[in-house]
């Protein structure tokens, strides 16, 4: 299945200053505008409260935007469509269920076939690595296993879009560092549009195909690179590469100016 | 004869628990010593306390008619057992406070989630809750008497008042306790409200729903047995009541025991319930489940 297009066209949104109803209105987005090619991967990079996950969640449905489109494949997004997979920094499993039954649960929620079930979910629990873990409670596992569920739960459905939201934020350095390499290699495999909100360059830097930097709230546009490096790309090989850092240092001097303001 | 079978489960949900967290056998078998050793030192205080209270009793250091004597209690013990009586006592009360505490936690759970969903209608009937709940339920016996007279409807209603707030109370908050991030899940995953519900809803509510189950259960057994003191035909609370009026103490004692090992027995049970239906809940991090 080919990764979707995604398509952000002028968009402007409120937000009530105490919530929906208030006549006080905070704006955080003013006028963005964006295009995913199918099968790109795009990190936005922003300082907090600048809209980046208000983005990412009109273009899961989750949010209708006030002003301007928001375009999946060419149609409006719908809530909870099989063809995009979320994931969140905190990974949301349900600790009344094991590994396996936490996988499963999107399945459940289309009202897949029982069988096909078992078998998908353990299958993309082996694809994390936690094969050996199907059994076991979310109580039982570490930070790092508990986000690698999360993952297998949001490919479980083989998703075309991925929507994810600060995924590996919560994580310490070295298991955020695992399971960046994991995620690229399981993402490398298929052909899925990514957006990928962060506020940690490096990661994006080091995973993305293209980089957009949002300016402080309201969020607009504020600087776009491409990032030209090479695929399949390691995160950890990247760590060592001259050109990896040449990129990263090009965005920070944008990205400073826009933090220190 | 009860505190044989008090141990026999209590040792049982410990050496469980050993074999979770202890995956060596040596402290395993260290832990399985000391619980064993902890529980005889319980069978040794009742020992201890009744051969002490025989005691007084025998030498008249105390009035036998106000503390009865333990080799009289089992005696009277022994006596009602080949009766009938006692049984269709265990009966009564047994079945009123199961019928009560059954019928008000199935109406307090269902109407938890229904005033859930219909927070409006909850905040206008909020304040009459607080205020019968506050009330002490025992004073509505005589109502229920007037209402329903001596036989067993009087009994489950006063049972079932006693612990419908308690499981409603707590379902509310066991509703309301849902995680948010849970939330989110659900409505990304496009769930509808009935799959909300079932599946994300409804088990986080659980623990809290069986917190209130328990003490709705010990409730129930204090409304039966009130209500049966104050008139009643048959039931525990009616025995003990007629013959500490009698100063038969021993007889009465003997109920007493009756009453304490079958609250004892049902309250156990729902544990047990609760630690199959929860067993996520204690799984540690260095357990396996399998």
């Amino acid at each position: 299945m080919p990764g979707s297009t995604i398509a952000v066209r002028q968009v402007r949104h409120w937000f009530g200053l105490a919530g929906p109803g208030d006549a006080r209105r905070v704006s955080v987005l003013d006028g963005v505008s964006l295009d995913v090619a199918s099968g790109e991967f795009l990190a936005i990079v922003g300082p907090s409260g600048c809209g980046k996950t208000t983005v990412l969640n009109m273009v899961g449905g989750l949010i209708d935007p006030q002003h301007g489109e928001v375009l999946v494949n060419g149609h409006r997004p719908e809530i909870g469509a099989p063809d995009i997979g979320y994931l969140f920094a905190r990974d949301g499993l349900l600790p009344w269920r094991t590994a396996e039954a936490n996988v499963a649960l999107p399945l459940e929620i289309r009202k897949a076939a029982r069988k096909d079930r078992h078998r998908l979910a353990s299958q993309a629990l082996v694809a994390v690595g936690l094969g050996e873990f199907a059994h076991a409670y979310p109580a039982q596992l570490s930070h790092g296993m508990r986000q690698r569920v999360a993952l297998a739960r949001t490919l479980v459905t083989g998703p075309n879009t991925l929507l994810m939201d600060e995924p590996f934020s919560a994580l310490d350095a070295q298991t955020r560092l695992a399971l960046q390499e994991q995620f690229m290699r399981l993402w490398q495999h298929q052909s899925s549009t990514v957006l990928f909100v962060t506020h940690d360059l490096a990661e994006a830097v080091a995973l993305a195909d293209r980089l957009v930097v949002f300016s402080q709230r309201p969020g607009r546009v504020k600087a776009e690179f491409p990032i030209d490096l090479p695929r399949p790309r390691s995160v950890t090989q990247l760590q060592a590469d001259a050109s990896y850092h040449r990129i990263l240092q090009q965005v920070w001097d944008v990205f400073k100016s826009e933090v220190t303001v | 004869m009860a505190s044989d079978a008090f141990q026999a489960t209590a040792t049982q949900d410990d050496s469980l628990d050993l074999s979770r967290s202890a995956p060596n056998s040596s402290p395993r078998r260290q832990a399985l010593w000391r619980s064993t050793a902890t529980r005889l030192g319980t069978v040794l205080v009742v020992v201890v306390v009744c051969l002490f209270w025989e005691l007084t009793a025998r030498e008249r250091w105390m009035n036998p008619i106000f503390t009865g004597q333990p080799v009289k209690v089992l005696g009277s013990l022994w006596e009602l057992i080949r009766g009938n009586m006692l049984w269709e006592d265990v009966a009564a009360t047994v079945e009123a406070t199961l019928v009560g505490v059954v019928a008000a936690s199935a109406c307090g759970i269902v109407l938890a989630f229904v005033l859930s969903r219909l927070r409006l209608v909850y905040a206008v009937v909020d304040p009459l809750f607080v205020a019968l709940n506050s009330l002490p339920r025992v004073a509505l016996a005589p109502l229920f008497l007037l209402w329903f007279g001596i036989g067993l409807e009087s009994k489950v209603f006063l049972s079932a008042s006693v612990a419908f707030f308690v499981v409603f109370l707590n379902t509310v908050a066991g509703i309301d306790s849902v995680d948010r991030d849970h939330l989110v899940l659900a409505r990304s995953l496009g769930a509808g409200a009935w799959q909300t519900f079932r599946k994300f809803v409804l088990p986080s509510s659980v623990p809290s729903i069986f917190a209130g189950l328990e003490l709705a259960m010990i409730y129930g057994f204090i409304g039966t047995v009130t209500g049966e003191m104050l008139a009643g035909q048959r039931g525990i609370g009616v025995r003990i009541s007629y013959y500490s009026g009698l100063f038969r103490t021993n007889h009465m004692l003997a109920y007493l025991f009756v009453l304490m090992i079958v609250t004892t027995a049902i309250a156990t049970m729902l544990r047990w319930v609760r630690r199959r239906l929860l067993r996520w809940q204690s799984a540690g991090v260095h357990q396996m489940v399998q």
